[in-house]
């Protein structure tokens, strides 16, 4: 049986879920969300559990949405909740085990920008602890200032910066092991 | 080239590459469900309310009638009236609003939960009781058939069966499906599943893990393991249990009682059918029967160890009927369905134990279709 207009503006109790809300958030949630899964893809290395974070955090933003005053904050709070899922991964106990999936696992992302020492410090970020890691891709993949990684991840800019020279300290010892890194080394194109 | 340039290409390339498939609004919204539940059950559990009813009991009490002589009966009350203890029609529009409820329900189909979620519960028609398990949900239909869904609303398990009941500690629930119980988490995985005896039906947690079933007409308090089983004196059909309170509600020959597990009975009333503990099990939710036991006159709030009388509301005599079993909404709060009589008005009412009464949402229209149904 349909329902009359009236009918449905009886049965939606006080205090759902507005269109207007829904509308907003949804607009919102179309615009940034390629933002959100490339750098949760980043912040993790894997395409599963970076659609697994993402939809955890567009979730929440959608129940704190209301909460939100200022909407040109939104991305700000999107960001810090999305560090904050991917530092609380190792909580999650469905991490620790072994998926069951029906097709084969994702082939490796290929892409024509992918040179070898892209691909080799791609290798090192994935090396990272997960810190140090949320640090960089801030800092070098979002092009965040210390302060505002500092904001983000709710850390001190001295910590920032600690965690910047410790993996800046790690790659430059590993290129003395991987020569594709060193510019001067490559071959001849 | 520096290393930090070196990175940031690294990285820019790396991002590009992705090109992720689009998360729909509908799981954005089903996981914000989720987590709201999540929340909800953490929160309790952090409060020591875990829920501790048993449910799926129907309103109507098919108890016989006789003329036994019984024990001391706990029917009076020292308390001053409740709030409203005047009679005659009572508008529900008029009744003052309060906060909205802090624990989900079913109205129209639809689970609404605190924070502004809402959600279709899946195959809704017919469920007199319901509660989220391992992210989805558990339902009981017409107190008898037991449906598991899971998150994304497919069947899980179903069959006849029992439940849903919450073990003391508020972190587990447990029901029963084509004779084998099944205990696990509202939101994280793992489960424990246990062969229940041929012929017996659970009926609720008790302290410990342990729980009360029944089988041939005797009720057993059950192990945790499941293996032993101890004889409780008379008092089937239980009704409910306390988890926390280690108390359960039996039917005796015209009358109910409240029996502890060590077989001792609290009280007994043939003016109030016990329905569910406070998760504290401090208290009791009571209604009370009229015209031949077929409709609830009075819904009550009971001190569960003594059953004197802290807090009622009248239905009948403001001209309300029963539109949804009370619940706790926490220790001192019970929620339950009001219907309008001679129209199709309803909304969820609020009755503290401190005799307080408040709407708890907006009057809704429930034309041709059933009322409320409180989460467990």
């Amino acid at each position: 049986m349909a329902l009359s207009v009236q009918e449905v503006t009886l049965l939606v109790p006080s205090g759902s879920t507005s269109r207007e809300h829904d509308a907003d958030f949804s607009e919102w949630m179309t615009a940034r969300q390629s933002w959100l899964l490339r750098t949760a893809y980043l912040l993790t290395g894997d395409t599963h559990t970076a659609e697994d974070i993402v939809a955890t955090c567009l979730a929440k933003l959608y129940l704190a949405w209301p909460r939100i005053e200022s909407r040109g904050n939104v991305d700000a709070y999107a960001r810090r909740t999305l560090v904050n899922e991917t530092n609380s991964l190792w909580r999650r106990a469905w991490k620790r085990h072994e998926v069951i999936r029906e097709h084969l696992p994702e082939q490796p992302i290929h892409h024509e920008h992918h040179s070898g020492d892209h691909e080799a410090l791609w290798a090192f970020v994935n090396t990272l602890p997960t810190k140090q890691r949320s640090v960089v891709v801030l800092r070098y993949y979002e092009q965040l200032s210390e302060a505002e990684v500092a904001e983000v991840m709710g850390i001190s800019i001295g910590t920032v910066k600690s965690q910047c020279s410790r993996a800046l300290h790690t790659l430059r010892a590993g290129i003395h092991t991987r020569p594709e890194l060193l510019p001067q080394q490559r071959e001849p194109r | 080239m520096n290393p930090e340039q070196q990175l940031s290409d690294a990285l820019g390339s790396r991002g590009k590459a992705y090109d992720p498939a689009p998360i729909g609004f509908e799981e954005v919204t089903r996981r914000a469900g989720r987590i709201r539940r999540r929340r909800l059950t953490a929160s309790i559990a952090a409060t020591g309310l875990g829920l501790a009813g048993v449910v799926g009991i129907a309103t109507t009490w098919n108890a016989p009638t006789g003329g036994q002589q019984i024990p001391p009966v706990a029917t009076g009350s020292v308390h001053p009236t409740p709030f409203i203890d005047t009679v005659g029609p009572l508008s529900l529009s008029s009744v003052k609003r309060g906060a909205a409820p802090h624990v989900a329900y079913l109205f129209d189909g639809r689970v609404y939960s605190p924070g502004d979620i809402d959600e279709p519960l899946p195959n809704p028609r017919g469920v007199t009781s319901f509660g989220s398990y391992h992210g989805g949900w558990v339902t009981v239909r017409n107190n008898e058939l037991v449906t598991q869904f899971d998150a994304d609303g497919a069947v899980v398990r179903s069959g006849p069966g029992s439940g849903l009941s919450t073990d003391a500690d508020g972190a587990r629930h447990g029901f029963a499906i084509n004779g084998t119980l099944y205990v696990g988490s509202p939101m994280a995985e793992g489960e424990t599943a246990i062969a229940l005896r041929s012929g017996s039906v659970f009926k609720g947690f008790v302290s410990g893990s342990r729980w009360i079933e029944e089988r041939d007409g005797k009720t057993f308090l059950v192990s945790s393991d499941g293996n032993k089983h101890t004889r409780m004196p008379m008092l089937a059909p239980v009704r409910a249990t306390s988890s926390t309170g280690d108390l359960y509600v039996g039917s005796g020959f015209d009358s109910v009682q409240v029996s502890s597990i060590d077989g001792s009975t609290k009280w007994e009333s043939t003016a109030w059918i016990p329905e569910s503990f406070s998760p504290d099990g401090t208290l009791v939710a009571a209604l009370s029967p009229s015209e031949g036991l077929a409709k609830v006159a009075r819904v009550a709030i009971l001190d569960a160890k003594t059953g004197q009388r802290l807090a009622y509301f009248r239905l009948t005599e403001h001209s309300l009927e029963l539109a949804g079993m009370p619940r706790w909404e926490d220790n001192s709060h019970i929620l339950f369905g009001a219907k309008q009589l001679g129209n199709s008005q309803v909304a969820l009412l609020r009755l503290g134990v401190d005799k307080s009464l408040v709407r708890a949402t907006k009057v809704l229209d429930a034309t041709h279709r059933q009322g409320f149904v409180i989460s467990d």
